[in-house]
Parts: structure tokens; C-alpha cells; sequence
């Protein structure tokens, strides 16, 4: 059971594919970190603006595992009730994005009790940076005439990225906890 | 196991890459005539014959120098044999030109070896980022187009341009000879970081290698003072696709950069890791007083160009520092 989840929202300064009226956006990412093992434990993108709450999402899908991975429901319901209460409480439903910027932006809006405070959000926010461009490196390299990716690869990108992360994280997790 | 061993030409030469082995095996006609008449049980094409690899080259992201241990062609096992667990790739191998960016080769080694095999060959050392000197000749690597470094027939490929009018003149010979003191020195530099990995724990080798990588990231960025230097115009390097924001440039440069620019990068790692004293950097910079022969003058031309990249650079440095590399960073 997570007792106090971080989000960390990061937007990509290279392009992804969408069909549409405007075919090339940013990707806007939202992760969700649990500050007392310090795991990136969800995630969610979203596309060039996000017109849904990201946060929720990821959320989402971080409770959706508990419940398939618990044998007793009631008491994975009662932890998704505990984690609903003892989570960060955003000011804003919808991040702002700045995608007129040719470098990564790291953007964090929440409001939440500094002693409760664990990691450094900045440190993560480069550690994630960095894996996250290092399984982008090897998958552009691949294609090798564009800066622009396919949703389906950002996807892919995003996990590689994810579990290169924790697996730093658990050979040294002195990288992002605060001194 | 197909007996291919009976021709010498079979046989795998010593720090030969797989995909050139593989390639040269296709050309006895008895692997041939094996391939014929077993391609079908397997459901392949008469395509096989061309390569071993052929087919793996429709699928992306593929490193055809190296075999996943969860393989399931088997075809190779059985034309190769037991050296094939030989191509396994190690768990912490040194950061790698991809498959598709090989393109460097020693001039020497190829000789040598069409003189003794009667046959060429691409070596596997000549992919990773941080030795861009052979380690036989102590020679810079030369560079080829992206396009002849990725053909089926690589190593013919390379050795037939390697004579032709726009190898002249790209005049590697004379850049060899204009910077002889500052190669000489990077290749001091090579061999020091090769030994000091070697000796390097498991656990500290991914600390190392990201060390050297963050340096030559911010080194090899494009634009940079460091980065341009006489003669710098003819070297081969990939160019950048439109629009690509400068981490993206920093994360791909070392892959993309040539030979001769990873060993200048190698220099002034060197520098910063105080193996490389100022009196001999300053030689080996041709006596030029704007070139930076000090740390301090590296920090400072990082800052100037670029102060995000510079924060982004310690913030590396500070989180994969090793006792191994004690970088001067006052």
C-alpha cells in the first residue's frame, strides 16, 4: 500500500504523430512516484494539451493494479479508500503546458504538506529526463530520419524509460532522496 | 553442425562481429547448398541466401552483431555451432554505436586480413563510442557514409570505397597529420580509460561509463567552440534531422559523431581528468592561445555556450560520480 504518492509532470521536447488538425504535439507526461520507496509505481501521457486531469489517470491505473493483484477485494478496496484520502490534493484540475519551449520543462502543481516531503523532485525529474531520452536515442537511432515518433512507440518509450528508472533507483536510491 | 569449419574461410576471426561472420559464411557454397535445402522447413525464402540476416533486417531495432538469448531461428545454431554463444551481448558492455550508425573501420586490420584469410571483415571494437582508435595499430578509425557502412556486404563494401575518389577527398591522411600530438594523446587517453574499466566492479562499471558518456554528450554538442576545429568541415559525421532540440542533439552526437571527433572529445575528457598536462594539451592544440587546454577553460566554454546544458552536465556528473574518474570541476 502507497502512503504518499508524488506527481512529477514532464513535457518532451520532440514531436509525436497525431492524425488531426494539428498533427504534430508535444508529449505531456504525468508520473506518479511513491516517496517512501521512491518507485515510479504509474503513468500517463497524453498528447500536446491534456484535457483530462493526467494525475487521475495515472491514478487510475495504479489502483486498477492493486485490485488485480490482491486476492482479498475488500481489503485492496479499503487501501484504495485509504490512498484516495492520504493523496496530494492538486490546485488546478488541468497542467499547464509549455510547448513553445525546445527543451524539456519540468512542471510540478500541487499543494501538499512539506514535512511529508521525501525525494527531490528535481532530481527525479532528471533521472527521469535521462532515461527517458537514453530509450529514445535507441529508438530514434532505429528510424534515423525524423524527430517525430509514433503514440504507440511513445508508449513503449515510456515503459522502457519506467522500468530503466526503477531499476536505478533500486541499486541507488540515494540519486533523489532529500539529505 | 554443418562442417564449415573444413574451409578456412569459414572460420571466425578473432573480434570479428557477427554479422560479418555470418555474411561470409553465406558465400561457401556448402553453407549455401545447406541453406537450399533446409530454407523451406523453416519457412523462409529463397532470400536466405543473400544472408543469414536478411530477413531480421524487417524488423526494427535489431542489432544484427549481437543474438538475444531467447532466439528462436534455428538455423544459425546449426551452421555455427558453439561459438555462436560467443555473440551473447554482455550485460555491461560499453555504450555502442548502433547497428545501423557502423560505419568507423581500421584500414590496416582489413588489409591484414584479406592478406592472411583472403576474405574481409568488420571488427566489433570498432562499434563502441569510447575507443575511436584500433587498438592494434593505435590508429584513428576512418569513417564511411551511413549508406555503405549499412549494406548487406558491408566490409567490400567499405574496403572498395575506402580507394575511391571521395575517400581522397575527404583528406583523413592530413588531418591525421596536421593533429598527430592531440591524437596521440586521445589515444593515450583510450587506453587509460580501457585499463581503468577493466578494472572497474560490476556494479561501478554503469557509473563509469555514464561519467564518460555525460562529458562526451555536452562535448560533442553541435555549435560548440570545442566542437568545431580546423578541419572539422570534412570529417563525416551524421547530420541532425530538422528541428532537433539540443538534448536530443546531446543524447545522439557521440552515436552520430565521426572517428576523429570522438577522439577529440577523448582529449579533453582527458584534460579534465588530469591526465593530460597543460603544457602537453597546449602543444598538442598547435600552440593556439583561444583553444581550451585547462579544465577551467572547458567549464567556461560549456557555460558560455549553453548555461542549461551546463546545469544539466554537473547534475550528471553529481549523480554518477565514481571514485574511479575524480573530474576537476573547481
Amino acid at each position: 500500500m502507497y502512503t504518499y504518492i508524488v506527481p512529477v509532470y514532464v513535457t518532451l521536447g520532440f514531436y509525436v504523430k497525431v492524425s488531426g488538425q494539428f498533427k504534430r504535439q508535444h508529449p505531456f507526461l504525468c508520473y506518479v512516484v511513491d516517496a517512501r520507496s521512491c518507485k515510479i509505481v504509474g503513468h500517463a501521457f497524453s498528447v500536446g494539451k491534456p484535457t483530462i486531469n493526467l494525475y487521475g489517470r495515472a491514478m487510475l491505473g495504479v489502483r486498477a493494479e492493486q485490485l488485480t493483484h490482491s486476492s482479498d477485494s475488500a481489503h485492496s478496496s479499503h487501501s484504495c479508500e485509504l490512498l484516495r484520502i492520504r493523496g496530494p490534493s492538486f490546485v488546478g484540475e488541468l497542467a499547464d503546458v509549455f510547448c513553445d519551449v525546445d527543451k524539456p520543462v519540468m512542471i510540478s502543481k500541487m499543494r501538499r504538506s512539506r514535512n511529508l516531503t521525501l525525494i527531490s523532485e528535481t532530481m527525479l525529474a532528471s533521472l527521469l529526463m535521462h532515461h527517458i531520452y537514453e530509450a529514445f536515442s535507441d529508438i530514434f537511432m532505429a528510424q534515423a530520419a525524423t524527430m517525430s515518433i509514433e503514440v504507440a512507440t511513445l508508449n513503449a518509450l515510456l515503459n522502457q524509460a519506467l522500468s530503466r528508472c526503477n531499476r536505478s533507483l533500486d541499486d541507488f536510491p540515494h540519486w533523489i532522496t532529500l539529505s | 553442425m554443418l562442417k564449415s569449419g573444413l574451409c578456412s574461410n569459414a572460420k571466425m576471426i578473432a573480434g570479428e562481429s557477427l554479422s560479418s561472420w555470418s555474411y561470409r559464411l553465406c558465400q561457401i557454397p556448402e553453407v549455401q547448398q545447406y541453406l537450399l535445402h533446409n530454407a523451406g522447413g523453416y519457412g523462409r525464402g529463397p532470400r536466405l541466401f543473400l544472408s543469414l540476416f536478411e530477413f531480421e533486417k524487417r524488423e526494427a531495432h535489431c542489432d544484427l552483431d549481437f543474438i538475444s538469448p531467447d532466439y528462436k531461428w534455428k538455423v544459425l545454431p546449426l551452421i555455427m555451432g558453439p561459438d555462436l554463444e560467443r555473440f551473447v551481448k554482455p550485460v555491461n558492455d560499453a555504450p555502442m554505436i548502433p547497428w545501423g550508425f557502423r560505419r568507423s573501420y581500421c584500414e590496416d586490420c582489413m588489409r591484414e586480413n584479406l592478406r592472411s584469410n583472403c576474405s574481409l571483415m568488420l571488427k566489433i571494437a570498432w562499434r563502441y563510442v569510447s575507443k575511436p582508435f584500433c587498438e592494434v595499430h593505435d590508429m584513428l578509425l576512418k569513417d564511411v557514409p551511413r549508406q555503405i557502412g549499412g549494406a548487406l556486404d558491408a566490409p567490400r563494401a567499405i574496403f572498395k570505397w575506402n580507394h575511391s575518389i571521395e575517400s581522397k577527398n575527404l583528406g583523413h591522411a592530413e588531418y591525421v597529420n596536421n593533429w598527430a600530438d592531440l591524437l596521440k594523446t586521445a589515444c593515450r587517453v583510450q587506453k587509460k580509460l580501457v585499463k581503468l574499466r577493466n578494472l572497474q566492479h560490476d556494479s561501478c562499471i554503469y557509473l563509469f561509463d555514464n561519467t564518460i558518456m555525460s562529458l562526451m554528450r555536452a562535448l560533442l554538442t553541435p555549435g560548440m567552440d570545442l566542437y568545431r576545429h580546423s578541419g572539422s568541415n570534412r570529417l563525416l559525421d551524421i547530420v541532425s534531422s530538422e528541428g532537433e532540440t539540443l538534448y536530443l542533439s546531446c543524447y545522439l552526437q557521440p552515436f552520430r559523431a565521426s572517428a576523429a571527433c570522438r577522439a577529440r572529445a577523448l582529449f579533453f575528457i582527458g584534460i579534465l581528468l588530469g591526465w593530460v598536462s597543460q603544457k602537453e594539451a597546449f602543444k598538442s592544440l598547435r600552440g593556439d592561445p583561444w583553444e581550451s587546454d585547462t579544465p577551467e577553460k572547458i567549464w567556461g566554454s560549456v557555460y558560455k555556450f549553453d548555461k542549461e546544458l551546463y546545469y544539466w552536465l554537473r547534475n550528471s556528473l553529481i549523480r554518477f560520480q565514481t571514485s574511479a574518474l575524480s573530474i576537476y570541476t573547481s
